[in-house]
C-alpha cells in the first residue's frame, strides 16, 4: 500500500482489496474517493480506490451480470444489449456527460450524501443485489432491502464491492427522467416501468416513481391491481386505475409538488397506453 | 478630441506591443467591492485589516471625470454614497496575489441605510400616424387585443469578462474583448484625465452573441486602468462566472399590449400598442433600444393608422443592454404573436394574412417615406409555406388541438406550427458618425489596412484580406489587418457593428482602388484615408420617427414545427426552418453560422434561458440559467433567396433570433390550444396550460 | 506532493496539494490551458483531458489519482496528425472558429469518435451538445462527424463480447 504522509489530509492508495477491508476497519469514518466527482479530500482520513483493479471489474455470466463498484458507468453503456438490460443503459444515458460517464462509478452514484441516485431505482425493480465485504465477512442486499430501511448501512470496516443484477430482460421498459441538477426539485422526478405482457395478458408489472424531497414512490396496490389484466387496457379501466393513483398520491404524508403530481399521473397513463404495443 | 494629423498609430506592430502582454507574474489583481442591498445610502464600510501591498480604491480617487458615459446617459464609476442596486461596484481593490484579494474582497460589509432613491428620468415615446376608420356597427371590423411579456436573456458566452490595463509612464495600453474600442478609449482617458490620444486599446471580439461587448467592457477597462494607475502595475480585473451573470446587461425584459382593428378581409386598419422596456437602474443605450423596438413593432405591415407609445422603465438592478437583438426583436416578437392572435380570431391563414398586410410597392413605411426596393416579405412568405408545406400542417395540427382532451387521455403528443416574419435594420442612421479606413503599401509590396473595428474571427479577417488582394492584385500574404483604436474616431452607439461591418468591405475596395492609382504618380510608400459618411437619403428623427431608420433591412420569415410532450411537460422542436433574403453572402459557410446562432438564442429565449431579478435584486442563479441542449435544436434548414434587387451583402446576425422567437411561441401556443402570456415558456406554464380546460385561445 | 505521470507523452513529476484538482495543476504547473476558465463541475468540457485514453473532465479528478497514469491535453492533441486531420475536415465542411469553444469541441468529438466509433448521428448530436455554446457551429460538427466516422475503417460489429471478464 502506497502511504503519502503529508500535514493533512492523510490520503490512503490501496492495491488491493485485502489492503483496503483492513484499513477501513482500523480507521472508521475514511472517506472513499472512487470516481473523484467528490474531487476533494475533505476528511482528515481519505482512501482513494482507483488503484483497485478488482472494483473495476464487469463480469457477466449466464444469468447475472457483476459489475464492480468502481466500474465507470461508460464501460456499461459499452457492453452489448445482450449483457446488461436496456433499461439501466438509458438510464445511465441521463446522467451527466459522455466525459463524465467516463470517470463517474456504479457504487458511487448509489452512495451519494442523503440520496440513493439516479441508478437505484432501476436496480430496485431489476432486483438487483449488493455484495458488502469486511475484512472477514461477505453479505448480499437486496435493493428491496435498502428500499425499506431508506439508506445503505455499512458495518464497520465494510465497502460496497460489487451490484450484481439478473440479466433476464422485461419485455417492455421505460425509463423517463425529468430535470437536472439544474433545475428545483419540485420539477425534478424520474420512473421506471417493467412490464411482462405474455399470451395478451400482463403477467408483470412494477412501477416506480424517485423524487428529490420524497425518494421512492411506489404502488403496490397498483401493481397489483393490473397484475394479470387482459391487454389492451380498455381506456375506462386506465382511467379508474389512474383515478386510485392519484388517490394514493393525495394521501401520502409528504405531497408531491403539484408539477410532479401531473407528471406522476401523466407518465403513468403513458406508459399504461403502451402496455398494449406488444 | 483633438484630431491626429499623422496616420492612425499601429499598436500591433510597434514595440509598446509588449505593453499588452505583461508577464503574469507583474500583474496585480483588482476586484470590485460591490453592493450587498439593492438601495440606500452607503454611510460606512467594514473589513479586515487590508493586507500589506494590497490597496483599497474609492471614489474620492478618481483623478478625471468621475462618471461613465455612454451617449447622453452617465452614471457615477463609483458611486459616492447612493446605491442603485445590488452589485454595484462602490469601490474596488488591487494587490498582487488574486485569491488574497479576492479573500479579502469576500469580508467586505458596505453599511447602508435603507433610503427610496431618486430613480433615473425614464424615456418615453408617443408615435401617431394616420386616422382611425370608424368602426360602427355593421362595418365588420373586429378589435383584437393582447398582452406579451418577454424576459431578460443572458449573452451565454461561458468566458466572464477579462480586462488588462497597464498604465505605464503617461500612456495606457488596456487589453480587453470590445465591440467598441473607441468607448474604451474615452471612458478611460475621461477617468484617468488622459489625453485619448495617450490611450492604446488592443480589442478584440467574439463574433454573435456580442451585447456584453459593447459599453460594458469600457467600464470594466476604466476600473482596471485605475488601479494600474494608482498602484503602478499592470493590473487584472477578471470577472467570476457568477459576477459577470449577474451585473452584464442583459436583454431587456419587455411587456406590450397592442391592439388591432382588422376589416373582416383580414386588413389591418390600425394598431395601436404599450411597450415598456425595462433598463435596470442606468437607461443605458435604452434610447436606441426602445426606438427599435418600436421600429420592430410598426415596419413589417401596412398601417393606415397607429398609435404607439414606448416606456423606458427603471428598477435597482444592473443596467441591460443590446443582447441577441439592438432593438427590433423585442417589437417583432410581439408583433408577430398578435398577428397570430388576429388570424386565430379571424380564422385566417397567418401565412395568407402576413402577406396580404405587408407593405408593398408604392406603400409608404410607418415613417411616410414609400420604400424604393420591394418589400420581399411577400415572396419569403410563400417559399416558406411551401417549404414547409405550412397552411396544410397549420389547419390540420389547429383541428387536432381543439381535440385535444382526447390527445390526452391517449398521451399523445400535442402538435403545433408557428410562423413569423421578421427583419434586421443594419446601420442606425442616427447621428451619422462617419467610418474612416486607412491603407499604406510600403516598398515591401506590404499592405497595412487600419480598421477601426474589430474582426470578429479569423474568416472575416481573410475576406477582408482577399478583397484588398484581389483589388490592388497583391498575394493576399502581402495584406495585414491592423485594427486601431485611438478615439479619434468615433463612432456612436450599438450599430457601430453592422455599419461599419458593412462599411468596411466597400471602403477597403475603395482605399485599395485609390493606391492602385496613387502608386503609379507617386514612390512608395503611399498612403489613401477613406470615409463613408451617410448619403442624402434623409436621417433619422427618432423625436419625430421620419426619415429612413437604417442604411438597409434584412427580411427573412420563420417557421417552427414542435410537439409538446404531456408527461415531460416539455416542448420538443420537430423542425425549424428559415427563409432569408440578406443579399448574395460573401461567406456562405458565416452567414449560416451566424443564422443558427440567432435561432439558438431564439430557442433560449423562449424556452430556457430563464433569467429574472427577485424583488431585493438577486438574479435568479447562474446554475439555474440552461443554455437549450441538443434535443431543443433540432437541424435548421436554411433558404436563402434574392429577390429583392439589393446587390449589395447586408448583415444578418440577428435574423434568426428577431425571427424563430416568435415562430416558436405561435407553434406552442397552437399545439396547447393556449394563450401563454410570456416567453420563456417554462416547463412550470406548460405544466398549468396542460392542467386548463380546453378552450379557445 | 509530486505525482509522476506521463503528460502529452513526456515523463514528469508535476507537484500539488492533496485538494488540488489536475485541471488546477496542469494549468498552474504545466502551464496547460492558458486562460481557461472551468466550470469545475464536469459540465462544460473546457478542462477535459485524455486519461489512459478516455475523455474526462480533468476539474473532477483528484491530482493524486494521475500517478503513474497517461494524460493528454487538448495541447497534446493539437501536435498530433489526427488533430491536423480532422480539423482539416471539419474546416471543409465550413467551421467558423469560436474563440470560446472550438478547440474544445475539436478535442471532445474526436475523444467521442474514437471512444464510440459506431455512435450514430442522433449520439454524435448529443455529444456535440454536451459543449454548450452560443455559436452556430453544431451542424457543422455533425456533418464532421459524421464524414468522419464514414472514412475510417469499418468496426466489428455483431459480434458478442465473450462472457467473462470485461
Amino acid at each position: 500500500m502506497d502511504t503519502i504522509e503529508i500535514a493533512q489530509p492523510l490520503l490512503y492508495g490501496p492495491r488491493t482489496l485485502s489492503e483496503t477491508l483492513a484499513f477501513l476497519l482500523a480507521n472508521p469514518g475514511s472517506q472513499l474517493i472512487a470516481g473523484g466527482t467528490s474531487r476533494a479530500a475533505e476528511a482528515p482520513v481519505a482512501v482513494t480506490l482507483h488503484l483497485l483493479d478488482d472494483l473495476k471489474r464487469i463480469t457477466s455470466g449466464d444469468r447475472s451480470l457483476d459489475v464492480g463498484a468502481t466500474a465507470p458507468l461508460s464501460a456499461l453503456l459499452s457492453l452489448p444489449d445482450t449483457q446488461i438490460p436496456v433499461v439501466l443503459k438509458e438510464a445511465i444515458r441521463t446522467i451527466g456527460t459522455s466525459g463524465l460517464r467516463n470517470l463517474a462509478t456504479v457504487g458511487g452514484n448509489l452512495c451519494q450524501k442523503g440520496t440513493f441516485g439516479d441508478l437505484f431505482p432501476v436496480l430496485l425493480l431489476l432486483g438487483a443485489q449488493l455484495e458488502l465485504r469486511g475484512q472477514r465477512s461477505s453479505r448480499w442486499v437486496s435493493f428491496q432491502d435498502l428500499a425499506e430501511q431508506g439508506r445503505l448501512s455499512l458495518a464497520a470496516g465494510e465497502l460496497l464491492t460489487k451490484i450484481r443484477l439478473p440479466l433476464e430482460q422485461p419485455g417492455l421498459h421505460f425509463y423517463q427522467k425529468i430535470g437536472s441538477y439544474r433545475t428545483s426539485w419540485e420539477e425534478k422526478l424520474s420512473m421506471v416501468c417493467l412490464a411482462s405482457p405474455k399470451d395478451g395478458l400482463l403477467s408483470r408489472f412494477r412501477l416506480v416513481f424517485s423524487l428529490p424531497q420524497l425518494g421512492l414512490l411506489r404502488s403496490r396496490e397498483l401493481e397489483a391491481e393490473l397484475t394479470g389484466r387482459r391487454l389492451p387496457l380498455p381506456r375506462q379501466e386506465r382511467d379508474a386505475s389512474l383515478a386510485r393513483l392519484a388517490d394514493f398520491l393525495a394521501e401520502l404524508p409528504i405531497l408531491p409538488s403539484v408539477f410532479q403530481t401531473e407528471r406522476i399521473l401523466h407518465l403513468s397513463r403513458w406508459v399504461l397506453t403502451r402496455l398494449d404495443d406488444d | 478630441m483633438a484630431r491626429k494629423k499623422k496616420g492612425f498609430r499601429d499598436p500591433l506592430f510597434d514595440p509598446d506591443h509588449r505593453l499588452f502582454s505583461p508577464p503574469s507574474a507583474e500583474c496585480w489583481h483588482g476586484v470590485c467591492l460591490r453592493s450587498q442591498v439593492p438601495r440606500g445610502r452607503v454611510i460606512g464600510m467594514v473589513h479586515p485589516p487590508l493586507p500589506e501591498g494590497m490597496r483599497l480604491y474609492g471614489p474620492d480617487d478618481i483623478p478625471g471625470n468621475e462618471s461613465f458615459q455612454v451617449n447622453k446617459v452617465r452614471f457615477p464609476l463609483l458611486s459616492h454614497n447612493t446605491v442603485h442596486y445590488i452589485g454595484e461596484p462602490l469601490f474596488l481593490v488591487v494587490g498582487e496575489a488574486e485569491a488574497v484579494v479576492r479573500a479579502f474582497a469576500s469580508q467586505v460589509r458596505f453599511v447602508v441605510v435603507p433610503e427610496q432613491n431618486e430613480p433615473a428620468a425614464g424615456i418615453t415615446r408617443f408615435l401617431s400616424r394616420g386616422v382611425v376608420p370608424e368602426n360602427s356597427e355593421g362595418s365588420g371590423f373586429r378589435v383584437v387585443e393582447s398582452s406579451f411579456s418577454s424576459g431578460a436573456q443572458d449573452h451565454g458566452r461561458f468566458d466572464a469578462l477579462e480586462v488588462l490595463a497597464h498604465v505605464t509612464q503617461g500612456t495606457v495600453a488596456v487589453k480587453v474583448r470590445s465591440q467598441w474600442p473607441a468607448h474604451v478609449v474615452s471612458s478611460v482617458a475621461r477617468a484617468l484625465d488622459l489625453d485619448p490620444a495617450k490611450v492604446q486599446v488592443l480589442a478584440t471580439t467574439t463574433a454573435g452573441v456580442t451585447g456584453n461587448q459593447v459599453w460594458f467592457p469600457s467600464l470594466y477597462a476604466v476600473y482596471a486602468a485605475l488601479l494600474s494607475q494608482a498602484c503602478g502595475k499592470p493590473v487584472v480585473l477578471r470577472l467570476t462566472r457568477q459576477e459577470d451573470f449577474h451585473v452584464s446587461p442583459k436583454k431587456p425584459e419587455c411587456k406590450t399590449f397592442l391592439k388591432s382593428l382588422v376589416a373582416s378581409d383580414g386588413r389591418l386598419l390600425s394598431l395601436s400598442a404599450q411597450l415598456e422596456l425595462q433598463t435596470g437602474a442606468w437607461p443605458v443605450m435604452a434610447e436606441e433600444i426602445l426606438d427599435r423596438a418600436l421600429v420592430g413593432l410598426l415596419t413589417p405591415y401596412h398601417l393606415p393608422h397607429f398609435e404607439v407609445q414606448g416606456r423606458v422603465q427603471t428598477s435597482p438592478t444592473p443596467p441591460r443592454g443590446p443582447v441577441g437583438t439592438q432593438g427590433e426583436g423585442l417589437g417583432l416578437f410581439a408583433l408577430e404573436s398578435h398577428v397570430d392572435d388576429i388570424c386565430r380570431e379571424l380564422d385566417i391563414d397567418p401565412v395568407r394574412w402576413r402577406q396580404q398586410n405587408a407593405v408593398v410597392v408604392g406603400q409608404p413605411w410607418f415613417t411616410g417615406l414609400v420604400p424604393k426596393t420591394e418589400n420581399p416579405l411577400h415572396w419569403l412568405l410563400a417559399e416558406t409555406s411551401k417549404a414547409t408545406d405550412f397552411s396544410r400542417k397549420y389547419a390540420a395540427y389547429g383541428l387536432l388541438s381543439a381535440n385535444r382532451k382526447n390527445l390526452a387521455s391517449e398521451a399523445l403528443p400535442l402538435k403545433g406550427i408557428g410562423v413569423a416574419s421578421a427583419f434586421q435594420g443594419n446601420g442606425l442612421l442616427a447621428g451619422g458618425n462617419p467610418v474612416h479606413l486607412e491603407g499604406r503599401l510600403d516598398e515591401d509590396g506590404q499592405l497595412s489596412l487600419y480598421i477601426p473595428l474589430v474582426s470578429p474571427n479569423e474568416r472575416q479577417s481573410e475576406l477582408w484580406k482577399a478583397q484588398a488582394a484581389a483589388t490592388l492584385q497583391i498575394p493576399q500574404t502581402s495584406v495585414r489587418i491592423c485594427p486601431v483604436f485611438t478615439g479619434e474616431h468615433p463612432t456612436g452607439g450599438p450599430s457601430l457593428a453592422s455599419r461599419a461591418f458593412e462599411m468596411v468591405p466597400r471602403l477597403i475596395v475603395q482605399t485599395c482602388e485609390a493606391l492602385a492609382q496613387k502608386r503609379l504618380k507617386q514612390a512608395l510608400p503611399v498612403t489613401v484615408k477613406s470615409v463613408f459618411r451617410r448619403s442624402k437619403t434623409p436621417p433619422w428623427d427618432s423625436e419625430a420617427f421620419t426619415g429612413q431608420p437604417f442604411l438597409s433591412f434584412s427580411w427573412c420569415s420563420a417557421v417552427a414545427e414542435v410537439q409538446v410532450i404531456p408527461h415531460r411537460a416539455e416542448v420538443e422542436i420537430v423542425r425549424l426552418t428559415l427563409v432569408v433574403d440578406a443579399g448574395p453572402r460573401v461567406d456562405e459557410a458565416a452567414a449560416r453560422n451566424a443564422l443558427v446562432e440567432g435561432a439558438q438564442m431564439a430557442v433560449g429565449w423562449a424556452l430556457t434561458e430563464v433569467f429574472h431579478f427577485d424583488v431585493s435584486g438577486h438574479d435568479s442563479g447562474y446554475h439555474r440559467y440552461r443554455l437549450p441542449g441538443p434535443r431543443e435544436l433540432p437541424p435548421l434548414a436554411i433558404l436563402f433567396l434574392e429577390g429583392s434587387k439589393e446587390l449589395r451583402p447586408r448583415g444578418l446576425g440577428n435574423l434568426g433570433a428577431h425571427a424563430m422567437a416568435p415562430a416558436l411561441f405561435n407553434a406552442i401556443r397552437q399545439a396547447l390550444g393556449s394563450s401563454l402570456p410570456s416567453i420563456p415558456v417554462s416547463r412550470k406554464m406548460l405544466d398549468e396550460a396542460l392542467r386548463e380546460p380546453v378552450g379557445d385561445l | 506532493m509530486k505525482v509522476q505521470l506521463i503528460l502529452n507523452g513526456d515523463d514528469l513529476a508535476l507537484s500539488g496539494g492533496p485538494r488540488d484538482s489536475l485541471f488546477a495543476v496542469l494549468q498552474q504547473r504545466a502551464g496547460l490551458f492558458p486562460e481557461r476558465v472551468c466550470c469545475e463541475q464536469g459540465d462544460c468540457g473546457r478542462c477535459h483531458i485524455l486519461l489512459d485514453g478516455k475523455e474526462v473532465p480533468s476539474c473532477l479528478i483528484p491530482f493524486f489519482q494521475v500517478r503513474e497514469q497517461e494524460v493528454v491535453s487538448p495541447e497534446g492533441f493539437q501536435n498530433t496528425e489526427e488533430y491536423r486531420q480532422f480539423r482539416a475536415l471539419l474546416e471543409e465542411e465550413g467551421l467558423v472558429h469560436c474563440t470560446e469553444c472550438t478547440e474544445v469541441q475539436i478535442f471532445h468529438l474526436f475523444s467521442f469518435l474514437e471512444q464510440f466509433p459506431q455512435a450514430d448521428a442522433e449520439e454524435c448530436r448529443l455529444a456535440i451538445g454536451e459543449i454548450p455554446c452560443r455559436c452556430g457551429s453544431k451542424p457543422v460538427l455533425e456533418r464532421g462527424a459524421r464524414r468522419w466516422l464514414a472514412s475510417r475503417p469499418w468496426p466489428v460489429v455483431g459480434r458478442e463480447v465473450p462472457r467473462g471478464h470485461h
